[in-house]
């Protein structure tokens, strides 16, 4: 894609009718470590890979899936300050939504006016679309799972996944079962479908999961470090059967 | 500044592991009875309770500000939570702010939690002035009922929870049979620690002060004064 004398701003049109700064956009969030949601029957489970930018840094020292309020959450791929200023506004909407109504923001309101946040974002001169996709998960009732891209499309999902292995991520989740599988045994697949996604040798990466489930009141949490490292050991021994 | 709908006592005390609170389960305006079987006695976080004697509306902003707070707090995910002491003190600065605007939330906030793994009880007024105590006792109940805490926990600062639940329905008893507003249905609520370390608050219980052949004389009832 190249991008002519209209690549530099979302107030102009290409002759072919593209904004190539929203396009842009989607492709930093190409580039950004994976992140996926899975609608389970008993929650959703958010997961997501990280690059840590230093043997330094403290292990999952930086955290990509964060909660929005009790019930739901989100996780960003992009760049990472964006991520944290969408999620920021996701809880000053949840938080008003509550304010007024006393009850908790139903998950596809908060994906809506994120998305309209988004709009705006690819339409006025002085700004530049916000460079994440974001999935939000949460419960509101029964389990929700929405995406939403820096073009602000939204949809509402049974699983997906974004960033630079969505391709790969969403052929496996298309295996899953979607009509029986509950939160542990997401956790699980979305561990084996991180780990069997391509990483350069010797760089470093670590999992992060949250999620929202039955058994935990349908608040959020940060997945157990003991569920997610049986999560994780099941995920290598399966990719050491599958590569040898 | 006037109080519309206004609750009555609600006395507290420490004990061995937790904090006690009884409350009246009534709201008045004036010195009308209004409202019935009213529980006022609201967790916050994991760690800590709130109640109030005043406007009940006033106590419900000051519920849904601190709540608020506890969600904020709850979006960090830090493994980290704002103890009774931290919610005390951001209790009073709300109190204090409106104080300073001459618009007063017309209370008197009790904040009740453990805190460090000891209880932790306080109190916050309408001027925004905290106090930290091992007893606590509101409104009226600060003149007639206090006196009994006081005593009852200087004889013993190690209670069990029966003996502190005692001493709240003594004191109670005591101040129900001089309080004109005062009401027979209590709401004893708590939060303790247990051995293992583990913070829960205490399922709340109703009570009734059992006023069968009692009369306000302190001299003809079984008290402690």
């Amino acid at each position: 894609m190249s991008g002519s004398d209209y690549d530099a701003s979302t107030s102009t049109f290409s002759n072919d009718g593209r904004i190539f700064q929203v396009e842009y956009a989607q492709k930093a969030t190409n580039h950004a470590g994976t992140s996926i949601g899975i609608k389970c029957i008993d929650g959703v489970v958010l997961a997501c890979e990280n690059f840590p930018k230093s043997v330094l840094l403290v292990p999952h020292s930086q955290s990509r899936v964060t909660p929005i309020s009790y019930s739901i959450g989100v996780v960003s791929s992009g760049l990472n300050a964006d991520g944290r200023h969408v999620s920021n506004y996701a809880r000053d909407q949840a938080n008003s939504y509550k304010k007024n109504y006393h009850s908790d923001i139903p998950v596809g309101l908060l994906a809506d006016q994120l998305s309209l946040y988004f709009q705006q974002y690819t339409q006025f001169g002085s700004y530049r679309p916000i460079g994440v996709s974001t999935i939000i998960g949460g419960y509101d009732g029964k389990p929700q799972l929405y995406s939403l891209d820096p073009n602000a499309e939204l949809y509402g999902y049974k699983g997906v996944a974004i960033g630079k292995g969505k391709t790969h991520a969403r052929t496996a989740l298309e295996q899953l079962p979607f009509a029986t599988i509950t939160c542990e045994q997401a956790v699980k697949e979305a561990a084996k479908i991180l780990y069997g996604l391509t990483h350069e040798e010797e760089r470093i990466w670590e999992i992060e999961m949250g999620w929202i489930t039955e058994a935990n009141n349908w608040v959020f949490e940060t997945v157990p470090a003991p569920i997610l490292k049986a999560a994780e050991d099941e995920a290598k021994k399966w990719l050491e059967e599958r590569d040898a | 500044m006037e109080v519309y709908s206004s609750c009555g006592t609600v006395l507290g005390i420490k004990y061995q592991n937790g904090v006690l609170l009884a409350s009246e389960k009534i709201i008045n305006s004036g010195k009308t009875a209004r409202y019935f079987g009213i529980e006022r006695t609201k967790q916050i976080s994991p760690t800590c309770l709130i109640t109030a004697s005043g406007e009940y509306s006033d106590f419900q902003e000051v519920t849904t500000l601190l709540k608020e707070r506890q969600e904020g707090d709850f979006c960090h995910n830090d493994n980290h939570s704002i103890s009774p002491k931290s919610y005390h003190s951001y209790a009073t600065r709300i109190m204090y702010q409106r104080r300073n605007k001459q618009k007063p939330y017309t209370l008197r906030l009790v904040v009740a939690g453990i805190d460090s793994a000891k209880p932790f009880l306080g109190t916050v007024d309408l001027y925004g002035t905290p106090i930290v105590d091992h007893v606590v006792a509101t409104g009226i109940g600060e003149h007639i009922a206090k006196p009994i805490l006081i005593k009852a926990y200087a004889e013993n600062q190690n209670m069990t929870r029966d003996q502190a639940e005692k001493v709240l329905i003594d004191a109670m008893t005591v101040l129900f049979l001089r309080d004109c507003r005062g009401y027979p249905h209590l709401e004893i609520s708590g939060i303790e620690i247990d051995a293992n370390g583990k913070v829960q608050a205490l399922e709340s219980k109703d009570v009734e002060i059992n006023t069968k052949n009692r009369w306000a004389s302190p001299n003809s009832v079984d008290l402690p004064i």
